[in-house]
């Protein structure tokens, strides 16, 4: 089954503005995760994705299915969009039901998948209650139902875990990792740990360009030999973050530990210390930044 | 999937409070207009009877006559009646404007003012006007003779002049000459009417236009609420993004909405006729007649579908576009506009949006017309069905373009 995703040269304008700029892209079975800060164009490479938004320029086939033909991707695309919602007066079931229908599924299907569905976000219970009356968590989880309703191929998420209490965030992602065993899952988002649970292969996009694409110890490779700790006082911190990338401050009364990213040992007394994605990321986007900064 | 989908949003709209509104508005509305069971203009006609009711006439020297009559009554109280705007604006003319019109009315009688004054008083001494039934015989017989030389066109010249004085929306344009204009029945005209309602009306087929009369009036602007909740339903909830990126096509999306709109805006009037036509089916009955217990249906169908349809198709369609609330201030001024646009309370059909026929009768009449207002409900079917395929062109737009039109129209227009 081809599940593969391949975005060549993609650009898209509004307006003036270049939101994506040719942006090349291979994306396999399982998890993916696109990293960026807001404004990198992620929602906007996702919404070309799920053909609603047209692209500007490039090509982009989706299991073989170039983007424009709208009517058969859809058929092989799930989305959950960054703010997904559902008419407030329906029922879990009955608004999972709604969208099961939307994707031309059978009455017969429906009655299978739907409770198959909702026992599988952990809603099995909730059959009758008023999406109006759910926490941000259970909205999201019924949104990854409705998204994978239809078995497709292809899932999109945008932003899933954003305003989820640390609980709901960790029991999403395990969902995520469940559903992406047999497909192609994207993970758009700017929480660098989503990504760093729940991904092997990613791309940081940022103002509308790949500035990375690979695994994510590729990324942690990049940063490698390059983080420290140090111990100085409070009284020192501005002058710290003024000349070093400070990546964590741990405060402990007028002293503080500071994780810092520098290309040669900062100060006598710096501590080397083992990078995570977070650092790998802050890394990245610095130099990125000090490239544009230059040009 | 369009079944489904179409049974899905009738139990939506059964779930939202604007329905109901709708279903009591538009119940109050007909209750508060045929509330009441008329039946004393469904009785056959008695020789002697003091009057026999009014029959539309276009004979040129009828319609002279009673325009005439008008003209003098009004010019005698210096009030003229115009409805420039589709509403009522009495005009009253200085001494110069005023004498031009009574020089009008002697040129055209050939008499002089205080003579008609003195026939109009020795008319309406033969009646009772104290009591309203006196009143009106006394209206509805009055005519003025116009002199024997004067042609039609004459006429029609000198009201051209009378218009120009007064303004806009006067008794004595063009329209309302064409109009024709109510004389009293004969006896003979009574009979004729009354075999013409049971023959051809079947009882029941007269007042169901009288219903569709009233029905139609409501129903101009009550169904746009009822379009622009279900458009904004969307937008309101923020399910646009998760209904585009599904496998259903524009026409299963926005035509089962629609169609769902439609039955649901369609069945308190299916009710109302059920309860309403049953007294009339009696009465029938109780003539020796066979009503026609179709006649409330096929007139519903014909009548105020096209115009449920045409409300709502604009209201998807301008609500589409703008994703706001201004179709509903659209629609208001279209209704208002049609509603007083028309020339009589009885036919004229033309394109007018609301059709009008406030009589219980004039079946002979109506029968003539009957093909205009086939013509004009067929154009409002067409249209309808034109603009929902302009919101199925709109719909498709903002799913592909990943915002609405409006909002891009706006942008650039900045």
């Amino acid at each position: 089954m081809d599940t593969r995703i391949e975005i060549r040269n993609l650009s898209k304008n509004f307006g003036r503005k270049q939101a994506l700029k040719q942006v090349n892209l291979e994306i396999g079975p399982g998890m993916f995760g696109l990293l960026g800060p807001n404004g990198a164009g992620k929602t906007t490479l996702m919404k070309v994705l799920t053909t609603l938004t047209r692209k500007s320029g490039g090509d982009v086939l989706l299991c073989g299915i170039p983007v424009e033909q709208c009517g058969r991707v859809r058929e092989i695309i799930g989305y959950l969009p960054q703010d997904f919602s559902m008419y407030g007066n329906m029922g879990a079931y009955e608004g999972l039901d709604y969208l099961a229908v939307l994707s031309g599924m059978s009455k017969k299907e429906r009655a299978k998948k739907v409770p198959e569905m909702l026992e599988k976000v952990n809603l099995g219970d909730q059959h009758k209650t008023k999406i109006r009356a759910m926490s941000g968590g259970m909205k999201r989880r019924l949104g990854i139902a409705q998204a994978i309703i239809h078995d497709p191929k292809i899932i999109v998420v945008d932003e899933p875990t954003a305003g989820l209490d640390p609980e709901e965030r960790v029991r999403f992602r395990n969902l995520l990792c469940e559903i992406a065993r047999d497909r192609t899952v994207i993970l758009s988002t700017h929480i660098v740990g989503d990504i760093e649970a729940t991904c092997e292969n990613i791309a940081v996009l940022n103002h509308g360009e790949i500035l990375f694409r690979g695994t994510v110890s590729g990324l942690l490779e990049g940063v490698r030999g390059k983080v420290y700790t140090m111990e100085v006082s409070t009284m020192e911190l501005p002058l710290v973050k003024e000349q070093f990338l400070v990546t964590g401050i741990l405060t402990s009364g007028s002293a503080a530990t500071v994780k810092i990213i520098a290309e040669e040992s900062p100060v006598k007394g710096a501590v080397a210390a083992s990078p995570d994605v977070e650092d790998a990321y802050m890394y990245l986007m610095n130099h990125a930044s000090a490239g544009r900064g230059r040009e | 999937m369009f079944g489904t989908l179409f049974l899905k949003e009738c139990r939506q709209i059964l779930k939202s409070m604007v329905y109901y509104l709708y279903v009591v508005l538009f119940v109050m509305f007909l209750s508060s207009q045929m509330g009441e069971v008329i039946t004393e203009r469904l009785e056959r006609p008695e020789p002697g009877q003091e009057s026999y009711g009014t029959v539309n006439s276009h004979e040129e020297s009828a319609v002279m006559e009673k325009i005439l009559a008008g003209l003098m009554m009004e010019t005698e109280r210096n009030t003229y009646a115009t409805y420039p705007m589709g509403f009522y604006r009495g005009v009253t003319l200085n001494d110069t404007e005023r004498n031009e019109i009574i020089s009008i009315l002697e040129e055209c009688t050939g008499k002089s003012l205080e003579e008609l004054e003195r026939e109009e008083q020795e008319h309406y001494e033969k009646y009772d006007s104290s009591t309203m039934e006196g009143a009106i015989q006394a209206q509805t017989g009055y005519s003025v003779v116009p002199r024997e030389s004067l042609t039609y066109e004459e006429f029609c010249e000198h009201m051209e002049r009378v218009c120009e004085i007064i303004g806009a929306g006067s008794s004595y344009s063009r329209e309302e000459l064409e109009a024709g204009v109510g004389v009293p029945m004969t006896y003979e005209q009574a009979v004729e009417e009354f075999e013409a309602l049971c023959e051809k009306d079947r009882v029941t087929g007269a007042t169901a236009r009288l219903f569709c009369d009233y029905a139609g009036i409501i129903l101009a602007v009550l169904p746009i609420f009822l379009g622009v909740t279900r458009c904004l339903r969307d937008k309101r909830a923020q399910v646009n993004q998760v209904v585009y990126a599904r496998r259903a096509s524009v026409v299963q999306i926005v035509g089962s909405r629609y169609l769902a709109n439609v039955c649901m805006a369609f069945l308190p009037v299916l009710i109302t006729i059920f309860v309403m036509q049953m007294p009339y089916q009696y009465h029938a009955k109780t003539m020796g007649v066979t009503p026609d217990t179709l006649a409330f249906l096929k007139y519903s169908v014909i009548w105020l579908l096209p115009e449920i349809m045409t409300v709502l198709a604009l209201s998807f369609l301008i609500t589409e576009f703008t994703e706001n609330v201004i179709s509903i201030f659209v629609q208001v001024f279209w209704a208002i506009g049609s509603l007083f646009a028309s020339a009589t309370l009885a036919g004229n059909f033309g394109f007018h949006l609301i059709v009008r026929w406030n009589a219980l009768g004039d079946t002979g009449e109506f029968w003539s017309q009957r093909q205009e207002l086939f013509l004009n409900r067929g154009y409002y079917f067409i249209l309808a069905v034109l603009l929902l395929c302009l919101t199925f062109v709109i719909y498709e737009k903002k799913r592909r373009e990943g915002e609405t039109v409006y909002g891009k129209i706006f942008k650039r227009g900045k």
